[in-house]
């Protein structure tokens, strides 16, 4: 429904380089066992710096 | 330090123990007051006429009466800097004149916005241009709607017993406002009066922050996620809220502290021959001056009075209202170019036009008492024919 | 801070916000944190209002997360873009009048030292070119040529985003913005350079390309100002939004300054790093 990054997680491996871009706090989480991480689609503005800085083409902006 | 100083109550430091007199200058009064006041910081910038003062409050940090004290390098970083140290929970203290006023304008407004019972001393003189060191109010006018409570000294023992009352009525949690402590620089701060001074072994208690309406900035008191600004960036309208409840809360506390000024000062003002018809009404030295031409008016047969107007801010529109309902004239001598306490005088009184906004001197000039006599004469003239 | 005052009792714990009880559980209060544990703790920083792709809430982000302790941090900010994030932040924050940061900074620091001998109580200025290189300058030198123990963090979008995107003095030369339509006449303001000759005891200056970078500076700067002297960090931190640029390309942006002007630099007074040593 939101415009938010979305994680393919079979193409995710939890390196977190998506985390340390995102300008906004607390929106991408890593879920440790899964070694995965999550998009909080709510706090998410869809700035798309994740998915440049995936090294797994793990995400998109939708 | 020569002794150990005891902190006492206020009541027992200002009107219980006993004083003894001082032949000393107003910048003195200053240092006698602060030395008394239980002061943990004062700042210093350099402007005459009150550099003298607040080279003596740093001797008295060199003695151990201050914890810290430093020269900063302008005003407005002064009173900036001011403004953090009281936001850590202390007591500060800061002085400035004239230009140096005008310099760091936008930071009363912040201390009043922020509820900090800072007190700073105003030397007043005149602002450029052209430039005049002299002794001039017209700063005063420029402080009235910024939120700061305003107490205008007459002579240096005003300027001492104002200094300590100043901490006394900012610091209750109901009021806990800044307090500027105003005086016609030169006229007071570079002549030698008698000022009856208590013990200097005696001093204020110390500042209690928890006592503050609002918290403590020193990541000790809950909420921690405390700001002191109105969210303006997350909203346009609670920025609107925000700000307007917050200047409502700054009035109100002003109001609040009218009963504080009348327990410590004996009023907001001071009224002498109170059945008079006309009255002399001043603020500041233009009070001394009024009463050497009330003393030759009197002896002329003139019904005459004196209106001594101590608290600027918040103003004692009731009590002149009062004072002056049987009046027929009031002349209102000041030393400022804009007659601004004239304007506050005519502002509070239903029947303005008894109110005269002169004589008025400005650029370092006295006021002879020839002159508010002159213009008592002129009044009584114009009225007696009718205008 | 004592967590005691974070706490809340347990009756009136259910009543609070989501964010307010993942702060307490998993908060970086308790146990400190750094960059490399972004993603697995409660940020201390709230959702803001800042844009989509913003490099300085990025740099607010990162510089967050390396406090080394932020249980007894203070931020002093100005108006400008930064305090969007900043009024978010789980710390004591005080924003004042344009500039003076560094002189609000000063009187905090003096004072809280007198009231807390024995504690750190770290005072960190973090403020955007406009109220470092241009409004406080003198204020910010002045900081520095008294050596107040206090940490200044410039997030440099070298644009006044927050009014329209104006020309700042830390701009390029050179760069057409509002109120430069023929481009700016003079340089960068050399902030980095003036802070090494100010007296500061540390600088760096880094990019929001390399957040490792940041957390070490970051950490660095605050512990030095403990007992050395003012340290300073510069990030460069571009703005989408006022240079009309796609908001996914600022982290790109911060990179090629990196190997340009931007460049990783640091300089550690003698003093500064035998404190370091000691420290770490």
């Amino acid at each position: 429904m939101y415009v938010a990054a979305r994680v393919d997680e079979e193409k995710c491996n939890g390196c977190k380089l998506c985390v340390l871009t995102c300008p906004d706090p607390n929106v991408i989480v890593l879920n440790k066992e899964a070694k995965k991480v999550t998009v909080n689609e709510t706090h998410c503005k869809g700035c798309g710096l994740c998915v440049v800085a995936c090294p797994k083409e793990a995400l998109i902006v939708s | 330090m020569d002794s150990v100083q005891h902190s006492v109550d206020a009541r027992q430091l200002l009107f219980e123990a006993e004083r003894t007199p001082a032949f000393i200058t107003g910048s003195e009064a200053v240092m006698e007051a602060i030395k008394r006041a239980n002061v943990d910081m004062a700042i210093a910038y350099p402007i005459t006429p009150q550099s003298e003062s607040m080279h003596l409050i740093g001797d008295l940090y060199a003695q151990g009466y201050l914890k810290d004290y430093y020269r900063g390098e302008n005003e407005f970083a002064v009173m900036a800097a001011i403004h953090g140290a009281a936001l850590g929970g202390g007591r500060v203290f800061t002085a400035t004149s004239g230009p140096g006023t005008l310099r760091a304008m936008e930071m009363f407004p912040v201390w009043a916005g922020s509820r900090q019972p800072i007190v700073s001393a105003f030397m007043c003189r005149g602002v450029s241009l052209p430039p005049s060191i002299q002794p001039e109010n017209i700063e005063m006018s420029m402080l009235l709607d910024t939120g700061m409570l305003m107490f205008h000294a007459e002579n240096a023992q005003d300027f001492f017993d104002l200094l300590l009352k100043a901490y006394v009525i900012a610091e209750k949690p109901e009021v806990h406002l800044p307090v500027g402590v105003f005086v016609d620089g030169f006229f007071v701060t570079h002549t030698r009066d008698t000022v009856f001074l208590p013990p200097d072994n005696l001093k204020l208690s110390s500042y209690d922050p928890e006592n503050s309406p609002v918290p403590v900035f020193d990541m000790e008191t809950p909420p921690i996620r405390i700001t002191r600004d109105p969210l303006l960036n997350k909203s346009n309208f609670i920025s609107y809220a925000a700000n307007a409840s917050w200047h409502q809360e700054v009035l109100a506390a002003a109001e609040r502290a009218r009963k504080h000024i009348d327990e410590y000062l004996g009023g907001l003002l001071e009224v002498e021959n109170p059945d008079a018809r006309i009255f002399i009404a001043a603020s500041g030295t233009a009070v001394s001056q009024g009463r050497e031409a009330l003393k030759d008016l009197l002896e002329e047969g003139l019904d005459m009075g004196l209106i001594k107007i101590k608290s600027i801010r918040p103003f004692p529109t009731r009590e002149l209202e009062e004072a002056t309902k049987n009046a027929d004239l009031i002349i209102v001598p000041e030393f400022n170019a804009g007659g601004w306490l004239a304007r506050e005088i005519k502002a509070s009184l239903n029947e303005n036009r008894r109110v005269v906004a002169g004589p008025r001197v400005f650029g370092g000039m006295t006021i002879p008492k020839e002159l508010i006599i002159n213009e008592v004469r002129s009044a009584l003239t114009r009225q007696s024919r009718g205008f | 801070m004592s967590l005691r005052i974070l706490k809340p009792t347990a009756a009136f714990a259910d009543l609070l916000p989501q964010e307010y009880k993942e702060l307490v559980e998993n908060g970086p209060f308790s146990e400190e944190k750094g960059i490399s544990d972004l993603g697995t703790f409660k940020e201390i920083v709230e959702e803001h209002p800042h844009c989509a792709g913003c490099g300085v809430a990025l740099g607010v982000r990162l510089v967050a997360a390396s406090l080394p302790a932020p249980a007894d941090t203070l931020i002093i900010g100005t108006p400008g873009c930064s305090f969007f994030g900043l009024a978010q932040t789980a710390v004591n924050y005080a924003n004042t009048a344009f500039g003076n940061q560094n002189a609000v900074a000063s009187g905090l620091k003096r004072m809280l030292k007198l009231r807390y001998p024995d504690k750190h109580k770290d005072v960190v200025v973090l403020v955007g070119d406009g109220g470092i290189a241009d409004i406080g300058l003198d204020m910010t030198l002045h900081s520095w040529f008294r050596r107040e123990k206090i940490t200044t963090i410039m997030v440099d979008n070298e644009v006044y985003g927050n009014t329209g995107g104006q020309e700042s003095g830390m701009t390029k030369e050179g760069e057409v913005l509002n109120m430069a339509p023929d481009g700016k006449k003079f340089p960068k303001i050399p902030v980095f350079d003036l802070a090494l000759s100010s007296g500061c005891a540390y600088g760096a200056r880094v990019t929001v390309a390399s957040p490792n970078k940041i957390g070490q500076a970051v950490k660095k700067a605050i512990l030095i100002a403990r007992e050395i002297g003012p340290t300073y960090v510069q990030i460069y931190t571009p703005c989408p939004t006022n240079f009309k640029i796609p908001p996914d390309r600022t982290v790109k942006i911060a990179k090629e300054a990196e190997a340009g002007y931007y460049s990783f630099d640091e300089f550690v007074s003698p003093e500064a790093q035998e404190y370091l040593q000691r420290y770490l």
